[in-house]
Order: structure tokens, then sequence, then C-alpha cells
């Protein structure tokens, strides 16, 4: 055998050493699945590749990390090496298989006296125990699948169980109370009155089963050769993971060494049950306590720990199923996958460990003895060391002699470790509204409440009326806000105050101003008319193009060449715009043209009539006044587009379209020539848009005649590239200008020197009185006070 | 919407008229002029009604008696004899045209004349009121204008006030003029626009 090396200082120790020569740690471990050495292992080749293929995912990942990569440098071997007791927890599963069947050697003697005595009273328990209530098929249990550990994952199979051990225990009255312990002489006590329950109850596992997890398979496996039937419904809200980490068919016996760590592959196994430990490779304290085993073997020297372990091999010796109740119990409390030892020491530590002796029966309605159905009130797991201490104190007055002795022997009571303690559920059974102490509260002395206590005092709170407390109103005010009051205060007082009113300053009388203009500008304008002198001469500089181009159009007429002329301007401008349109007419009028007229004004027709009259008594006989054309621009194009069809009359309801000059004219555009004489830009602006696109279709020239207000807006049009109107003159200036090419002075020169003399008159007044005006603006202003306003 | 068929003719004779303008389809273009036939009629009828609208308005002020109701008489009156004189001696008649040249044209002319002689009046006392650089800039610009309309008396015609006339109304004024026009035409077409859409119904509904 090779030398071991100490898992703590690494240092090479003799094979047959047990602790470290070094660092004296222990070497070998004292915990060691029974079921791990060869002769164990009954399973067939085909059910170990299978648990072996699945063996390391359903290990838990602890396990899997101590798992040696080749098992097979461990050989199993060296049960030889451990100590006896450690082998006799290995052998649990011979000793079951001793009871069912005559080849099982008994392999008791190699066991310490004390823990033989204890497996003897087991096996005088399982004769007076009722056996038949579990039935052991022989088919299931090959599949290796323990029932105990079958109930995991079955929350209501685990209370069940935990009903039965906690009411009753099925364990008859055994020889070994008086030994034991108090409290597991109380479980064994409710174990037997339960008994008849479990003999009805039956199990079945075949299902079941194969949710157990592997792990725990090779931590428990001296149940695994005695699978209980639990004809229970299969739990179908079982845990996921558990059929993965499990496989149907497939048992803990199936369980190679390659699968098992080394430290459980140490354990010696049942066949190796036989062997006498050696002597030499006890460590220290397992001798000692083996040696006082051999000196006086009694349950009361046993200790906690151990007893626990004893206790759940004499119960398997007689009813195997027990040791699987009490881990069920145990896995059931702790998580699926707390190891065995932590349970062990979960046990040990002073929580309930229930005596189970049944596992996890099927329990029936008839089987259940009705009075007795306290048992099936579920109990709350994280409360068991309260239950505990609560059948202690119910017990109190009859308390088991087993329990004074081993009160006597000096043995504490086991008590939770604080880590374990804190692990409890305990809001699970807190109240979270505490329960309020009434026992010094007022009491109720009259009425119908008499007696209660803690009852509203209605008649107290109306009683307690007093009058209310008594306030200062007496402003808090800081010196700065006394400084705001003041300002405020200030600010108030001034606008009381009435503002001194500016005096309007002296205007000249506005109607002796109006009047002055008035007689200036007529004196102007009537000496001028009265002179008759032509003192203003035709304007010769500066003429503009449209009015050259106006000139030229109208020279270049034919005779007898039909002429629109649309009078469409007011009566009140008649005395500019006749004088500014006379040469122009005349001018058509010394052609010979045939003058149509028309108008976009009410007043249009008889300013037409009005010029035609002043051709002699009969007028000019080329002409025809069409008269009022009314909706504005829309009956401007109607007329553009149609004249025949818009004004088929003239003013005297006779049809000049039939026959005469206009006798082939159908529309605007076969006049040779339109001319506008308007004083609004509106107008003016009506006739480029609505008629102009039908004359430029045939170069039928437009020329306008516009007052001086319309000069700037018609203008653009007269101008630049794209020239809509073809000729324009504008005011008095642009008849003046017309007259001034045509003849070299202006025919009506009276009127051009009146123009020409108001309008002087007009400068000299607005500049003179403007100066003077700001003269006196400046003077005033000079003269204002601050804050005054000149008015 | 109070009147959909009126506002659904209304769009309606608005596209087709505007799609005369555009397509050169006789079709469309018969219907433009039918409609804008109909436009003059309604427009004439409707200066008819305007006119009967007026007696009846003042016939009411003369009924209730009030001071200002000699106007009122006036206006009515001169409104049947003029409608007597053009109906029997025709628009163009003498007496017709006696009565346009010997009153209407006269009084208007005057109203004219009075505007001139408030637009001086107001022109003197402009820096009066408000003595600020653009009163000076509008006053001086004025009489630019004025100045440089007509010969000087007794001087003659000035090239130079000629010239910086015809800058002040081509240049600045002209600018000014075309975009008002733009301003204008925009809003004409913005005005078309809300019609043909039905989002102005000024004739209602």
């Amino acid at each position: 055998m090779a030398e071991i090396r100490c898992p703590m200082c690494s240092k090479l120790n003799p094979p047959e050493a047990a602790v470290c020569q070094f660092c004296q740690a222990r070497l070998k471990p004292l915990f060691v699945s029974p079921f791990t050495n060869e002769g164990n292992s009954r399973d067939t080749g085909k059910k170990d590749d299978a648990r072996k293929n699945q063996g390391d995912s359903a290990l838990p990942d602890w396990l899997n990390e101590l798992k040696p990569e080749d098992e097979t440098e461990y050989p199993l071997d060296e049960e030889s090496e451990l100590p006896d007791w450690l082998s006799e927890s290995g052998e649990m599963k011979d000793e079951q298989d001793a009871t069912e069947g005559p080849e099982q050697p008994d392999d008791s003697s190699g066991l310490p006296d004390w823990l033989a005595r204890i497996r003897k009273r087991s096996d005088d328990d399982q004769v007076d125990e009722p056996t038949k209530a579990f039935e052991e098929p022989e088919a299931e249990e090959g599949e290796g699948f323990e029932d105990w550990l079958s109930e995991i994952g079955r929350p209501e199979d685990v209370e069940k169980v935990f009903n039965i051990t906690n009411e009753e225990s099925p364990l008859g009255e055994s020889e070994s109370n008086e030994s034991e312990p108090d409290w597991l002489n109380r479980i064994r006590s409710r174990k037997q009155e339960v008994e008849g329950v479990e003999e009805s109850t039956t199990f079945s596992n075949e299902e079941e089963g194969a949710e157990l997890p592997d792990w725990i398979s090779e931590v428990l496996p001296s149940q695994s050769e005695e699978p209980l039937v639990i004809e229970e419904q299969p739990d179908e809200e079982s845990s996921d993971w558990m059929p993965e980490l499990t496989t149907p068919g497939l048992s803990p016996e199936s369980n190679t060494a390659e699968e098992v760590p080394d430290w459980l592959s140490s354990f010696p196994s049942k066949d190796d049950a036989g062997i006498e430990p050696d002597a030499e490779q006890i460590p220290d304290w397992l001798a000692s306590v083996q040696s006082e085993d051999a000196e006086e073997p009694t349950e009361k020297e046993v200790p906690d720990w151990l007893k626990d372990v004893g206790t759940s091999q004499v119960v398997e010796e007689g009813q195997p199923e027990t040791l699987s109740e009490e881990q069920v119990f145990e896995v059931s409390e702790m998580a699926p996958g707390t190891p065995a030892w932590l349970s062990e020491l979960d046990r040990t530590s002073g929580s309930q460990p229930p005596d189970i002796s049944s596992p996890a029966p099927a329990l029936e309605d008839e089987d259940i003895p009705h009075e007795d159905e306290s048992f099936l009130v579920t109990p709350d797991l994280g409360t068991a060391p309260d239950w505990l201490d609560e059948v202690k104190s119910e017990d109190a007055g009859e308390k088991a002699p087993g329990e004074d002795a081993g009160s006597e022997a000096g043995i504490e009571r086991a008590e939770l470790p604080s880590w374990l303690e804190a692990m409890r559920p305990v809001e699970s059974v807190v109240l979270s509204t505490p329960i309020e102490d009434t026992t010094t509260a007022r009491l109720e002395k009259a009425g119908p409440l008499a007696g209660l206590r803690g009852i509203l005092p209605a008649e107290a709170e109306i009683a307690r009326h007093r009058k209310p407390p008594t306030y200062s109103i007496k402003l808090q005010v800081t010196e700065n806000q006394q400084a705001h009051i003041a300002l405020l205060e200030a600010l108030l007082a001034n606008e009381d105050e009435a503002k001194a009113v500016p005096k309007p300053q002296s205007l000249a009388s506005q109607a002796f101003l109006r009047i002055a203009v008035a007689l200036v500008m007529m004196a102007a304008v009537i000496w001028a008319l009265w002179m008759d002198g032509s003192y203003l001469p035709a304007p010769s500089q500066n003429i503009p193009v449209e009015v050259f181009d106006a000139q030229r159009l109208i020279l270049g007429l034919q005779a007898n060449a039909p002429v629109l002329v649309a009078f469409d301007f007011e009566a009140g401008l008649a005395g500019e715009m006749e004088a500014a349109a006379a040469p122009v007419l005349d001018q058509l009028a010394e052609t010979n043209a045939v003058i149509t007229t028309v108008s976009t004004s009410t007043s249009g027709p008889l300013l037409a009539e009005r010029w035609r009259s002043s051709y002699g008594e009969d007028g000019y006989s080329r002409f025809f006044n069409l008269g009022y054309i009314p909706a504005g621009q829309a009956g401007l194009l109607a007329f553009a587009t149609d004249p025949r069809a818009v004004m088929p009359y003239d003013l005297n309801s006779v049809n000049v379209w039939d026959s005469g000059p206009l006798e082939g004219v159908t529309s605007v555009s076969n006049f040779s020539m339109v001319l506008v004489l308007t004083d609004n830009p509106e107008n003016g602006r009506a006739w480029i848009e609505q008629v102009h696109p039908l004359l430029r279709e045939q170069n039928v020239p437009l020329l306008m005649v516009t007052s001086a207000k319309a000069e700037p807006m018609i203008k653009p049009y007269a101008t630049g590239s794209a020239r809509q109107v073809s000729g324009m003159l504008s005011g008095f200036t642009g008849a003046a200008a017309f007259e001034s090419i045509n003849s070299g002075a202006v025919s009506s020169g009276a009127a051009w020197d009146a123009f020409g003399t108001g309008t002087l008159a007009a400068v000299g007044l607005i500049f003179v009185g403007s100066l003077v005006s700001a003269i006196l603006a400046a003077i005033a202003w000079m003269k204002q006070k601050p804050g005054e306003e000149v008015i | 919407m109070k009147a959909p068929v009126s506002t659904a003719i209304a769009i309606a004779a608005g596209i087709v008229v505007l799609l005369g303008y555009f397509i050169p389809y006789e079709g469309l273009v018969s219907i433009r002029t039918m409609m804008l036939r109909w436009a003059i009629i309604l427009a004439a009828f409707a200066l008819i009604v305007g006119v009967i609208n007026l007696a009846r308005v003042h016939v009411g002020k003369i009924k209730q008696g009030k001071a200002q109701a000699v106007y009122s008489v006036v206006l009515l009156v001169s409104l049947v004899i003029t409608v007597i004189t053009a109906s029997y001696f025709t628009p163009t008649g003498t007496w017709s045209l006696w009565i346009f040249n010997n009153i209407q044209l006269p009084i208007e002319a005057s109203l004219m004349a009075l505007l001139a002689i408030l637009l001086i009046v107001a022109g003197v006392r402009l820096l009066r009121r408000r003595l600020n650089t653009f009163s000076v800039i509008f006053l001086v610009t004025a009489l630019l204008v004025l100045i440089g309309t007509v010969p000087i008396l007794f001087v003659g015609e000035i090239p130079a006030l000629r010239l910086i006339r015809e800058v002040i109304v081509e240049v600045p004024g002209v600018a000014g003029a075309r975009g008002i026009l733009l301003g204008v035409t925009l809003g004409a077409i913005a005005t078309g626009v809300r019609v043909l859409i039905g989002a102005d119904r000024p004739y209602g509904g």
C-alpha cells in the first residue's frame, strides 16, 4: 500500500497510520458509506454502466469535486483499516438481509457489546412489530430505490410521516426504554399507538424511487435493498431535477467504487463486517470509547451523536424502514443537497429527530382512528424544538425512569447550534402583529361590555374637554420687516399726492391755419388762371421713355382703327385725369380712331360722354359708349373674352357689334389699342392682369394714363424687360411731356400754369410751415421741464 | 359646415374658372365664360339691391324724425330725380349730363381740393407734433417730389430737381410699390386657395 498523504500538511505518512505523524490530523475519515466496498456492489454490469454514465451528473457538485477521476487508485479492500463500529455502520444492509433470508450471515459477532445489545433490543422489537404492513416486492427491490427516499419531493407524504411519528411511535415498548432517552421513549410509545394505522398503509416506490437523487442513495445505501411499495399516487409535482438525477431501475447497489469518493470508499462493506478492525488503526478517541463500552456498555454513556447512529441501526435491524424514515425526515427538513453528515449533525444538535417507525404510509381514512385525528395536523417543521419542549412539559408529570437515569448520568440536553438555529423559519410561526397585553388596560365596569378590558372609553373623551389655550396675537416683526413696512407706507403716502399737471402749450388755431393755407392755395391757382400767360414752360428734359412709347404707338394707329378706351376714374379726379388724358384722346381723334369706351366705375360712362361732348355739339361721331361693366375683375375678364356677349348694346341700346367699325371685333384682342384712364392702382392692375394676356397674343398695345397718385404703383408694369404696359402717362406732368413731344408746347397753358403755381404754393407752405413748426417744437422742447409732456 | 351645398358650388366654380386659365379646353373655357356672365348679372343686380337698400335706410331715418333726417331727404330726392332723369332722358341725355357735370363732378372735385388743403396743413403741423428724424425725412421727400414735378415759377425747369424726383419715384417708390404688389398677390393667392378649399366662405354658410 502506498503511503498516505496528509490532507492537512500534505506530508507522506505510513499506510498504517491513522493520524498524521506531523500535524496529528486524521488521515482517514470517520464515516464511510458501508456499501461502497466491492462486496456490497451487487449491481450488474449493465446497471453499473448506466449508473456510471449518470453518476457524475447526478452527484452534487461538492461530491463531484471530492470524487477522484480514477477511483481505482483507492481499492476497496481497506475495510480492515477501519474501526469496527464504522464497519458496523456499513453492515446495516447486511443485517437487514440477515433478517430477510437465512443466507445472510450473522455479522454481529464483530460488533461491540453495547452495539450488540442495542441491536438485540431492536431485534426483539422487530419480532413484536407487525411487519405485514409493508410490502416488499422483490421486483422493485432490484431497482434499488428506498421508499423513504422516494418520499423526498413529496411534501404531503413527508407530512404524513411526520405526523405519524409525532403522534404515535410504531415501536412497541422495548427493553431499552429504561436506558434510552425519554424523548425517544415517548416517540416510540406514540409509534406503538399508531401502528394500527401503519398496518393498513402500503407503500410503493415504483415510480417515486426514480426521483431519488443519487447522492442520497449513495449516502444511505442500507435502505436500498428494502424498498417500500408506496401505493400513493406518484408525485407529479416533484422537482424536475430529481428524475434527471436518478435513473429508473438504478439502485444504490449499482454504485461502483469508481463513483464513490475515496473517503467513502475507505469505509468497510457489509461483507467485511465480520473482519475484526485493526486495533492499531483505530483512532484514539474511538479506542477510548470502545474501551469504555467494553467496560460499561450502557446507554447512558453513549454520546448523543453516537446514540443516534446506534438508534437508527437498532431500528433498522427489526424494521429497516425506520432508519429510512428518519433520514426522510432529515432530508425533508433540510435542503435536498444536504449531505448525510449535516443531517447527522442536525440530529445531534437537539432538533427533534422524529422516531419514525414506518415509512410515510399512505393512510386511508378508514385506517385512521377517528378519536385520534390530531396526528393529521401538520406540524411546523421549523418549530421542532418547540414542540419538543411542549412534549416535555406535557410529560413533565410522568417522567420516565430512563430520563431520570439520563439526567443523572449527566447527559445534557441537546442544543441547536447557533447557525442552525438562525436557519429556522421563525417567521412562519411568529405572529406578525404581537398580541397586545390588555391585562393592564382599563376595565369596563358598566354597560353590556362590563368586565372587558381594552374598551374604547367614549365618556372619557367627552369629559376631557377643557378650555383651549390662549395664544398671544402680538405680531413678531423683525427689524428688516419693519424697514420694509416703513418703505411701503412711504410709497402709499406718495401715491395720494396729486401730480402737477403740465400746462398745455398754446397752439395756433387750426382753423386759422387751414384757412390761411386754403387762401394761399386759392390765390396761387387763381392768379395763374387769371394771368394766362404760360409762365411755366413745358417739360422738355428727362421725359420718361413710356411717354415716348405712348406717343409712338398712337401715331402708329391706322385710320378707323378700333380703340378701346376705359374711363376708370372717379369724377372727383376728373380735373387731373381729363387734363392728363386730353392730349392722348385728342391725338386719337386726330387719327380718326373708332373709340369704344367702357368703364368699371359707375362714373366712367358719364365721364366718357363728357369727353365726347367736348367735340362740338354732336360730339365725336366715331364713338361708342358701352357703359359700365359690373362685377369688377370678373366682369372685366368676361368682357375681354367675349365683349359681344357681355356688353351687347351701348348706352343708347344700340347693337354696335353687328355693323359698323366694330363688326369684326369678337374679342378684346381685335381692338387695335387699349387705352386705360385710371386714377386707381387697383383698377390699373386689374386691366393688366385680366386683359393683357389676351392682348399679348395679338400684340395689341396697352397704354395707360394714370393720376400722379397711381404712378408709383403702375410704373413697374411699364418699365423693365417684361413690359406689360406699352406706354404710360401720369398726371399733368405726363400730359405736358406728351404735348411737349407732339407740339413743343402745352396746349392747356392756363391749367398747366395753375397746376405749377399751386404745386409751388403747396411746397412753400409746407416748407415754411414745417420750419416754423420745427422751431416752435425746439423751443418748447428746450422750455420743457423734466417730467412734463408737450401736448 | 352650415351650408355644404353652397360651399360645394363655390369651390367647384372657382376650380373650373381656375382650370380655364391653364387648360385651353373649349369646354372649360365655355363654362368659365358662362360663369363669368352669371357673375356680371349677379353683380349688376347686387348694385340695384344696394341702391334700394340705401333708399330704405334713409326712409327709415326720415320716419324716425331725427335731426339729421334732412340729409336723408336730400339724398332720397336726388336719387329719385337722377333715376327719373336718366330713365327718361337716357343716361347720355342732356339733362343727365347736366346733372353730372354741374352737381356730381364739382362736388367730388371739391372734396379732392379739400383733401389737398388738409394734406398741406398736416405737412405744416407734422414737425410741431412729432419732431423726429422720420418726420423730417418724410417732409423732405415730399417737398423734393413736388418741386421736381413741375418747373419752378419764373425759373423754369431744374434738371437736378427733375432727376431727384425721378430717382425717388422710380427707385424707392417703385421698390415699395413692387413689394406691396407682391404682398397683394400673395394675399390674393392665399385668399383664393382658402376660398377654394372652403376655409373662407365669404358667401356665408
